[in-house]
């Protein structure tokens, strides 16, 4: 293969991977949107009070509107990060992308999220105040609790159930991509 | 400026005190005097505390949300938030300064307990970098002197009354619940709501209810935070901040009220007013509710229960005129964000009320709730919002001008809104309406709606310059004179000498002493004095004035009324036009003392009892002793003020720009009226 015929392939590939980021990223940016708007739906609606945003923004800031500006883009950013985790464990799990298996992956990913990552903020959460010590001047934030239960009894359903029309979006839409 | 308070016989020994506490006081107690209220409130909501410590009302998220605690309306049902001592003997009680930080001294049997409540307002150089929550409710008791036990119940009934609660206990956090009104009620007041602090609490009850005591010896104190969050997380401050929040709040209300300067009579019962009415100020929106409460009725036995936790243009616009001769300009101009968010769906045309985000007023529907003192019904949501009331658009377009005139500015939305209002009013006048005071009549020609047509009309006139506002001067003169024409033909009687309340009838109205303040005639024109006669032979009961003929049929609603204040208010306001000072200061002191302890004022007075009646506190009634006490400071030729000034920042400033000069040959029938329609 000549210098020049390498390029040429080495150039096809590039923009296929770039086509591909490219269709990720899309992906992501809509399973997102449709995740934190089912959250945001269910937080208007009086469904669950948990308010992800703000969680994380008061991990950097106490000003309320500040944190949850930050936090929305971090939830974002966190939101279209993990699609590539999941790109990656449809292309290289054996089972292929598809609805179903989105699904199943998306109910996994908000049970960890209820049962890891909520516990484990709790304990590095600057403003997230405890049961064992009560409030202080700055941990003033009501903590979640088991299965974020402290935000409503139906904070589980509803967190699990946006996470399940991620998992399902990105799930449809990487199979048009594999 | 106490008063004692009623009080069981000390009992002999404490486990007489845990047997009382084992029943449901609810249950025992009788309901407390209207007067017997103060209120708290941040600005968004408001909670009435009575004389013995017992939070019996208060709507989250806002006035008009539906009810967590409502004692006042059914003491078995309604749920309530108790602190006080046992063996009260006395109780005095006072705001802090020019706040609205509640501060009650009890005197007990062995020693006396303060009390400091509000709910938490923070200037914007406090609270820091930390999160705030979205409604505070605190509450600080010291043991000043000997030793006294506290008592503390916590009973909140969501939804007026209708649902219970389960209350759990959250370790170090607190007692924690679940808000949920219920579906009649939308999402709408749904949340969560803690209470924690320095008190050991035990549920009750099913969990529905907490209870505690506690033995506080000399220089005690209990701290106790009620934190409320809507649909986000809760945000809890600790106890230990209970003390330095209250003083925050005190501050922000001190630098508040430090914005008036009114430096003119009466000034401790007008800046009083004046916290009162932005007690009932929705922050967020702009918007003013006329009352804290529904259903207080205004007569016992009658079906006067109105709910009046709604904004009504009227009231907002009578309000705002008054904070703006104080010197208050930011509330109006929300006030007129607020108006232009309000009406753009049904823009030109006003409704009567809405509610604080501009929206309509629900249907009317009657709660489970027994009512005050059992004096049903208690409704929620208000039927009048469905009417016409042409009045509305006068008293919004007078705002508009006293504002412009004061220097405000606005935008051009607001100029087209103001523009689109008057053109309204040229096209609507001629038609019968409900009137101010709601009439559940078929619609007559109200005469005060109509000089409120002639005043919104004027005041475009006045300020169409100014705003560069596109209108045909010479027709909308025209028009003007046409009003007046209509007024003096139809609505004066020849025979009584005097103007009536609605064409073609026979009964004063008391809003017809606003035609003096209006500038729609001088106080001293034959007409007037007529009606003034007319309105003291008819509606009068000493200081006090009905707002019609009582028993009458003039409004169609069953059941006596009885006094209204606001328009006892208007006879110092119309007197002074007069140049009777002495006998408008006299009416003013008589009125005032008509006061709670604290300076609040009901809807109306009970004439023979002397007792508040209606809806409280009132915004109405405090907009009519401001609107009297800076009549009394325009005018006394002693001070070497001039007539039409008022002292407001220690400096001059025109008062009511009203044109008070008008002459007889104006009136129809002098040949001349249309040309001279104009000054």
């Amino acid at each position: 293969m000549s210098e020049t015929e390498r390029l040429s392939v080495q150039a096809a590939m590039d923009v296929d991977v770039a086509l591909a980021v490219l269709g990720i990223l899309v992906w992501a940016v809509i399973a997102t949107l449709a995740m934190t708007s089912l959250m945001f739906i269910s937080q208007f609606r009086g469904w669950s009070r948990l308010d992800l945003p703000l969680l994380l923004g008061s991990l950097f800031t106490g000003d309320r509107e500040a944190a949850s500006l930050l936090g929305f883009l971090l939830n974002f950013a966190g939101g279209c990060l993990i699609a590539f985790l999941y790109y990656f464990a449809f292309a290289f799990g054996g089972s292929g992308a598809g609805w179903l298996a989105g699904l199943v992956a998306g109910l996994a990913h908000g049970l960890v999220s209820l049962t890891v990552f909520l516990p484990v903020l709790s304990h590095i959460h600057p403003r997230l105040a405890s049961e064992h010590d009560g409030a202080g001047v700055r941990r003033r934030l009501e903590p979640p609790g088991f299965l974020a239960l402290n935000y409503g009894y139906r904070t589980p359903l509803v967190a699990l159930a946006a996470h399940a029309v991620y998992g399902t979006v990105l799930g449809a839409g990487f199979r048009l991509l594999m | 400026m106490s008063d004692p308070v009623s009080h069981s016989a000390p009992r002999p020994d404490r486990q007489a005190d845990a047997a009382a506490l084992a029943r449901d006081p609810a249950a025992a107690e009788p309901y407390p005097d209207i007067a017997d209220y103060a209120v708290i409130g941040d600005c968004r909501s408001a909670a009435l505390v009575s004389r013995t410590g017992s939070i019996d009302w208060l709507c989250l998220p806002h006035f008009s949300a539906p009810s967590v605690f409502a004692a006042l309306l059914d003491k078995e049902r309604g749920g309530r938030y108790l602190l006080r001592p046992a063996d009260i003997l006395s109780c005095r009680r006072r705001y802090d300064g020019d706040s609205a930080v509640l501060v009650t001294t009890y005197h007990c049997r062995d020693g006396i307990l303060k009390v400091s409540e509000a709910m938490t307002l923070l200037p914007e150089d406090a609270g820091g970098e930390e999160l705030q929550p979205q409604h505070e409710l605190l509450r600080l008791a010291e043991c000043v002197e000997g030793e006294v036990r506290l008592h503390v119940e916590f009973e909140p009934r969501p939804g007026y009354g209708a649902r219970g609660v389960k209350l759990r206990r959250r370790g170090r956090l607190g007692w924690y619940c679940e808000i949920d009104p219920g579906r009649r009620h939308g999402n709408q007041g749904s949340g969560a709501l803690y209470l924690y602090g320095d008190m050991d609490l035990q549920a009750e009850a099913g969990g529905t209810r907490l209870r505690g005591q506690m033995l506080l010896r000399e220089g005690d104190c209990c701290r106790l935070a009620m934190a409320w969050s809507g649909n986000g997380i809760c945000v809890l401050p600790p106890a230990s901040e209970v003390s330095e929040r209250i003083a925050c709040t005190r501050r922000w209300w001190m630098r508040w009220a430090g914005g008036s300067g009114y430096r003119g009579p009466y000034r401790d019962a007008v800046l009083r007013s004046c916290i009162t009415l932005k007690l009932l100020t929705y922050r967020l929106s702009g918007a003013v509710v006329a009352a804290a409460t529904t259903s207080l009725p205004v007569h016992r036995g009658g079906e006067r229960n109105w709910d009046y936790r709604y904004c009504w243009l009227r009231d907002t616009s009578m309000l705002l005129q008054c904070l703006l001769d104080l010197g208050f300009r930011s509330e109006s101009a929300a006030f007129i964000d607020w108006l232009l968010h309000a009406t753009r769906l049904t823009r030109p045309r006003v409704d009567v009320m809405y509610d604080v985000h501009g929206n309509p007023v629900p249907r009317e529907d009657i709660a489970r709730l027994e009512g005050y003192r059992g004096m049903g019904p208690v409704r929620i949501g208000n039927a009048a919002a469905e009417q016409l009331q042409l009045d509305i658009y006068g008293e919004v377009l007078l705002t508009a001008r006293r504002y412009v005139e004061q220097g405000g500015e606005l935008d051009g939305h607001e100029r087209r809104l103001l523009l689109d209002l008057g053109e309204a009013v040229r096209r609507h006048w001629r038609e019968p309406d409900n009137g101010i005071w709601e009439i559940r009549l078929p619609r007559r020609h109200n005469t005060h709606s109509k000089v409120m047509c002639w005043v919104a009309l004027d005041a475009l006139l006045a300020v169409h310059g100014q705003l560069g506002l596109e209108l045909d001067e010479d027709a909308w003169r025209a028009e003007r004179a046409a009003i007046r024409d209509d007024i003096e033909n139809h609505g004066y009687s020849a025979d009584l000498g005097s103007y009536v309340g609605y064409y073609g009838g026979t009964a004063p109205d008391a809003s017809l002493l606003l035609l003096a303040r209006y500038g729609y005639l001088p106080a001293d024109h034959p007409r007037m004095r007529g009606t003034w006669a007319l309105i003291q032979r008819q509606l009068a009961s000493g200081e006090l004035l009905y707002r019609y003929p009582p028993g009458s049929e003039y409004d169609g609603v069953g059941g006596a009324d009885e006094t209204f204040l606001l328009c006892s208010y208007w006879q110092v306001d119309y007197l002074v036009r007069l140049g009777e000072y002495d006998h408008a200061r006299d009416i003013f002191e008589r009125l005032a003392a008509r006061a709670n302890d604290l300076g609040l004022l009901a809807e109306g007075v009970a004439p023979d009892s002397g007792e508040p009646a209606g809806n409280f506190p009132q915004a109405f009634s405090h907009v009519g002793l401001v609107v009297a006490a800076l009549a009394l400071a325009t005018t006394r030729e002693g001070d070497g003020r001039a007539r039409g000034d008022s002292v407001v920042g220690g400096r001059r400033r025109t008062y009511n720009s009203g044109r008070a000069g008008f002459l007889e040959d104006d009136l129809p029938g002098s040949g001349a009226q249309a040309e001279k329609e104009d000054p």
